[in-house]
């Protein structure tokens, strides 16, 4: 058996040195890719402010162009006490694909407020009327979450190092102090929790952030839009704008529109609250653009408060919607899986079993290890399976109130005819989980009107080699459980990894009936014993591997869910 | 000059049981720091743990010590299907290079248990996971 976990501790060991290179490699190509933004972002604001004179700022619609809205300013600065004019809106940028941006420049040319240019001080003749902060975000982004997967990357190369270098050496010296039981492979620094704790968190609350931003803000912008005033429109363009890409194209509604505010024109091409983007489905886009042909008069909302700004339906859109979903799922999902395996690390008491009283494995120092199989348990054990239930219920009714949840979007989607095909597939993969979700709600409502078992040992009984008695009694109907079985099992339980999997198996050693009856009368309360076999291993537990001792309990119900229960109990020694 | 050593058990007895004391000579040919560490450590398909129970410092050029620890009640040492633990002497120098070992054996009937399978469903039902795993693998 040590033979061969070396061999399996090295070829691990070699993967998780190529796992560590590469991921390292891979996310130092984001920072590379962030730096280089940055870069480019931090030279463009070197240019500096001055005052100007906007001279015009006029924005084009050119339906064919890419963008279409397309700026055309004309603004006169000064530098160093000679005037020079400029025409540059941006210095990379050439127009916008959303006009609502521009709408505001225009409010702002209109009102006086465009007054200041930046120039580049190496060639003063070069000016633009609006810098883009852009690319100084996407660096600093870049870098961050570049920065943050190369340190687990550095991380999993250093360990992956270090253990390397632990193989030539002492076994005992992979302790790392006296007096704490090690896990070798896992044991984890004070600092590398924290940063996983701050990784996981960071992701969670990088999920919840972009739900809001992408998907909150924007039903909470359609809510205040039910306020706004309804002005006449007249639809200027109207069209399906397809996006190919190497996935395959996707289409967006591109409706463009003047309306009247106050006997002033406006325009807009906002036609309900998204973040712009693009989906599958041609034929929904094409009904909403033959209800709004070019030149048809209809009514828009504008915002009376900001009065260029207006929209054609006071609704969230679905990209916007479905984003904002990815983005939660996703993020938080890898937030909860690092904060999963942060915790895992010493698998909390609740994954054993579900009674705590008898899982108090205390310890601390050395001896340790050994003393901490053998918690202190004195006078008579009671152990019943209620509370077990009702947690039961809570978490069948929060999994189904999210998996519901998810079919439902789906299903208004399509009933709205968003989405085509995938849509489909997503709505009848949810719907059957969501079925299945309900019925287990309804199977763990029903398991909480069960008869409640209660069981009575004497917990000096619980030690290998002597008799071990068990007192029983059924409050509740119990008449209705058919076949009630008590045992006595000792099993084998070891936490390892596979891949990113956190895995635990378990191998029963032992398993004996206590009891097994159909009577009536024995089942409503009763006692039984056994006798414990002394050659046998006590119950023990260190970081990854344990030796537990539990009493299962069954009672079999006839068209009812069955009375299933394990307690874990402390098995000792003789001479403990 | 490669260091060595050696571990002497007294009476060369290697199984003891819980709380017994296990007692003997170390010697070597090494300089610096000696320690003669008692550990137990798991083998198996779970992700190894281990503990140092004692452990005693020898000047190096004392070229040998005699030892005595007691053993602790826990825990024995036994063979499963998934797991085993195993307990063992280690003499090292000062850079944690080995220079001997001895397995011993600590439990109540002063040999190693060796654990049954019963196989019951979820046993089985986990066995056949791992064959699927393995064929997967392959």
């Amino acid at each position: 058996m040590g033979r061969k976990t070396n061999e399996e501790g090295k070829r691990n060991l070699g993967c998780a040195l190529v796992l560590g290179l590469g991921w390292t490699l891979f996310s130092l190509v984001f920072v590379g890719l962030g730096v280089m933004a940055l870069i480019q972002g931090v030279e463009k604001s070197r240019w500096i402010e001055v005052p100007c004179e906007v001279l015009e700022f006029r924005v084009e619609a050119v339906q064919s162009s890419d963008p279409p809205f397309l700026p055309h300013a004309r603004y006169r600065y000064q530098w160093e006490g000679q005037t020079y004019e400029g025409t540059k809106v941006w210095k990379e940028k050439e127009g916008e694909d959303n006009y609502s941006a521009l709408a505001l420049l225009e409010e702002q040319h209109r009102q006086g407020g465009l007054s200041s240019c930046r120039v580049n001080p190496k060639n003063p003749t070069e000016a633009v009327l609006l810098s883009e902060r852009g690319q100084v975000i996407i660096g600093l982004v870049f870098i961050i979450v570049g920065s943050l997967f190369s340190l687990v990357g550095i991380g999993a190369l250093v360990k992956s190092l270090k253990a390397k270098r632990g193989n030539n050496q002492a076994l005992s010296s992979q302790a790392s102090n006296l007096n704490q039981p090690t896990d070798l492979k896992e044991g984890r620094s004070l600092g590398w929790r924290i940063f996983l704790f701050a990784l996981g968190c960071g992701f969670v609350a990088g999920g919840l952030w972009s739900f809001w931003k992408i998907g909150g803000e924007k039903w909470l912008a359609a809510k205040n839009a039910e306020q706004w005033a309804a002005s006449p429109a007249t639809v200027i363009w109207s069209q399906v704008k397809s996006h190919s890409s190497d996935d395959g194209t996707t289409y967006s509604v591109d409706i463009f529109y003047r309306y009247q505010h106050e006997e002033t024109l406006y325009r807009s091409n906002q036609f309900n609250f998204s973040i712009g983007g693009s989906s599958s489905g041609r034929n929904e886009k094409e009904e909403i653009v033959a209800r709004y042909p070019s030149g048809s008069d209809f009514t828009c909302y504008c915002n009376p408060e900001r009065p260029w700004e207006a929209v054609i339906e006071r609704k969230v859109g679905k990209v916007a919607i479905i984003i904002a979903i990815v983005c939660l799922v996703i993020l938080a999902g890898i937030g909860l899986l690092i904060l999963r395996m942060l915790f895992s690390g010493k698998p909390s008491q609740s994954d054993v079993s579900d009674i705590g009283d008898f899982r108090d494995f205390e310890s601390g120092s050395l001896a340790s290890s050994t003393e901490r199989s053998q918690p202190a348990q004195t006078g008579e054990l009671v152990l019943e399976v209620g509370g077990k239930r009702v947690k039961g219920l809570l978490g069948a009714v929060f999994v189904a109130l999210i998996v519901n949840g998810i079919a439902y979007l789906c299903f208004r989607n399509l009933w709205e005819g968003w989405g085509g095909g995938v849509n489909t597939v997503v709505v009848v993969v949810f719907s059957l989980a969501g079925v299945g979700t309900i019925l287990n709600v309804l199977y763990c409502l029903l398991a909480l009107y069960n008869p409640k078992p209660k069981l009575r040992i004497a917990a000096a009984d619980l030690v290998l080699g002597r008799e071990l008695a068990v007192q029983w009694e059924i409050s509740g109907a119990s008449a209705r459980i058919q076949k009630w079985s008590l045992f006595l099992v000792g099993s084998e339980r070891v936490t390892y990894r596979r891949g990113t999997d956190r895995r635990t198996d378990e191998q029963v050693f032992y398993e004996e009936e206590i009891i097994v009856t159909e009577s009536a009368s024995e089942i409503a309360s009763g006692r039984a014993s056994i006798q414990i076999p002394v050659n046998l291993v006590p119950s023990w537990k260190a970081n990854s591997n344990e030796i537990i001792w539990k009493i299962v309990q069954r009672g079999e119900i006839a068209k009812w869910p069955d009375i299933q229960g394990e307690d874990v109990v402390q098995m000792r020694t003789e001479t403990l | 000059m490669k260091s060595t050593g050696d571990i002497v058990l007294r009476h060369g007895v290697t199984q003891f049981v819980p709380g017994e004391e296990i007692s003997g000579e170390a010697v070597w040919m090494s300089e610096g720091e000696i320690t003669l560490r008692l550990f137990w450590l798991t083998e198996g398909r779970g992700t190894p743990d281990m503990a140092i129970a004692d452990h005693a410092n020898f000047p190096g050029s004392a070229m040998k010590g005699a030892f005595s620890f007691v053993l602790p009640t826990m825990p024995y040492s036994f063979t499963g299907s998934l797991v085993s633990v195993r307990w063992m002497l280690e003499l090292v120098d000062e850079d944690e290079e080995v220079l001997a070992s001895e397995s011993i054996t600590v439990s109540p009937i002063a040999e190693e248990i060796v654990l049954p399978v019963v196989n019951t469903r979820e046993s089985l039902r986990n066995k056949r996971k791992e064959e699927l795993l393995k064929r997967g693998e392959r």
